[in-house]
This record gives structure tokens, C-alpha cells and sequence, in this order.
């Protein structure tokens, strides 16, 4: 075989053509592979927030619920010494008193 | 030949497809070697061009050289890690040709065994009739490299085919 028969008989063929398939898959692949990981990345930021959110409001709420036991015997102590503005220092310094000394006993 | 200034992304990649795919994706199975690999491609490229840019001049020249680069990458990567098999169903019959199906795929299996710069000259100048010359200009080597390829490459097919 020689050189000129390799030619023609590479004249004789071509690669062959392109699937049909190829062309939606160059006009539309684009879209989504872009898009996708950007569509993730939104709903996932969203559903953080949302559950942030809603934390948030639920803990507020509990909060809100639930009396400070301190403010409860604040206001205790202060209506047995005269219910008055004197009357919620004096149970505030002793609060305040009670609370340096359980520290101090702590150490 | 560049595309009106109004034109989007998809319109854009819809005519230039039109107008260069079928060639394109001809240049990356002969590159390549492998039909598949091609589909990536030329897809790769097309994708490119889909992102917002300005109009493209020469765009004959630019997509072709944008396959090319494509597919010498991926023709790196392959270096590392080889196919398990190959394609050689790459070749298909020109109209009114009178070739027999084993010929076609020995001949394929043969071109497939070339190293890709010798396939790619086999595929500018046998297939597309360009020039030794226009195929220098286009892979930037000296036409006397270009026409070394050819030359190697005929008669690696010919060993090939004839078993000599």
C-alpha cells in the first residue's frame, strides 16, 4: 500500500457528524451549570436565617415567659420594708450584699 | 464574521453552533480521537461563550482555536489517566464513498494510535484541504514540522493497515 493509496482511501471517509443531542446540550447545559450551585447556596443561606430567626423569637418568647427569680425577691424584700424607693435600695444593697458574699464563699 | 450587537447568550451560541459546530466537533473527534471526549469539548467551548462578552471578530478562527486548546488539555489529562478503551467508530463514510466497514474502522483504529499533532494535520489537510502552510499558521510550527507530520503519519498508517 502505498502513500497515495492511504490518501485515497482517506478520502474516502470523515469524522463523523455531531449527535443531534449535542446542540441542546451547548444552548441549555450553560443555564442550569451555572445556576445550580447558586440556587443551593440561596436556599440554604435562606433556611439558615429562617431557623436563626425563629430561635431567636422562640428563646425571647421563653425569656419573656419565665420571671427572673432575682427581680421576684427583689421586689419581695421590698414591699416587707415599705414598698418605697428607700425600701428598693435597701433590698437592693442587700441582694447585692448576699450575692459578693455566696461569691466570696465560693472561693 | 461578528454577531449583532443586540443578540444574547443563547441566541449567539445558537448560530455560531449552526454555523461551526459540525466542524468544530469533526476537528475535536480527530484531535481526540474519541467522539465523547469531543461532545465535551466543543461543549466546553460553546459554554464559554454563553457568559456575557463583547462580539467576537474572526470567530472561525477563535472557536477553533478554543477547541483546540480544549482538546489538547483534555488530551493532557488523558496522559495521566488513559481511557480503558477506545473509540473506533470515529470515521464514517463520505457520501457516494465505496469504503468497507472494516476498512473504516482499521483506518480509525490506525489514526487513533497517531500521536494528536499528526492526526490534526492528517485531519486540516486530507479532510479540509488546507495548506501545509495555513496549517503552520494555525498551530504556530514551521511548515516544514507540519509537513513532517503528514509525511510521519501516512506512513504510520500505512505500517498499520498493512502490517509492515
Amino acid at each position: 500500500m502505498h502513500q497515495t493509496e492511504i490518501e485515497h482511501l482517506l478520502r474516502q471517509v470523515q469524522p463523523v457528524a455531531p449527535p443531534s443531542r449535542l446542540r441542546a446540550r451547548v444552548i441549555g447545559a450553560r443555564g442550569n451549570r451555572q445556576a445550580w450551585p447558586w440556587v443551593v447556596a440561596a436556599s440554604v443561606l435562606l433556611s439558615l436565617t429562617w431557623a436563626l430567626g425563629s430561635a431567636t423569637t422562640r428563646l425571647a418568647a421563653q425569656r419573656a415567659a419565665t420571671p427572673d427569680p432575682t427581680v421576684q425577691i427583689l421586689e419581695d424584700l421590698a414591699e416587707r420594708l415599705g414598698n418605697d424607693e428607700a425600701a428598693y435600695r435597701m433590698a437592693t444593697r442587700v441582694l447585692a450584699e448576699q450575692q459578693l458574699r455566696r461569691e466570696v464563699d465560693d472561693e | 464574521m461578528a454577531g449583532t450587537a443586540t443578540e444574547d447568550g443563547p441566541s449567539r451560541v445558537g448560530r455560531l453552533y449552526d454555523t461551526y459546530g459540525v466542524a468544530l466537533y469533526r476537528y475535536a473527534v480527530m484531535l481526540l480521537a474519541d467522539r465523547t471526549a469531543a461532545e465535551d469539548a466543543v461543549q466546553q467551548v460553546f459554554a464559554a461563550l454563553l457568559r456575557p462578552r463583547g462580539d467576537l471578530h474572526h470567530e472561525a478562527r477563535y472557536l477553533r482555536r478554543a477547541v483546540r486548546n480544549e482538546c489538547y488539555s483534555m488530551l493532557r489529562t488523558r496522559m495521566a489517566h488513559p481511557p480503558a478503551t477506545t473509540d473506533e467508530t470515529f470515521l464514517e463514510a463520505r457520501t457516494g464513498a465505496d469504503v468497507a466497514p472494516a476498512d473504516r474502522i482499521a483506518l480509525a483504529r490506525a489514526l487513533g494510535r497517531l500521536p494528536p499533532e499528526q492526526r490534526e494535520v492528517v485531519h486540516l489537510h486530507a479532510f479540509e484541504g488546507w495548506t501545509f502552510q495555513e496549517i503552520a499558521d494555525a498551530s504556530e510550527a514551521s511548515i516544514n514540522t507540519v509537513a513532517a507530520r503528514y509525511r510521519y503519519a501516512l506512513a504510520k498508517l500505512r505500517r498499520e493497515l498493512t502490517g509492515s
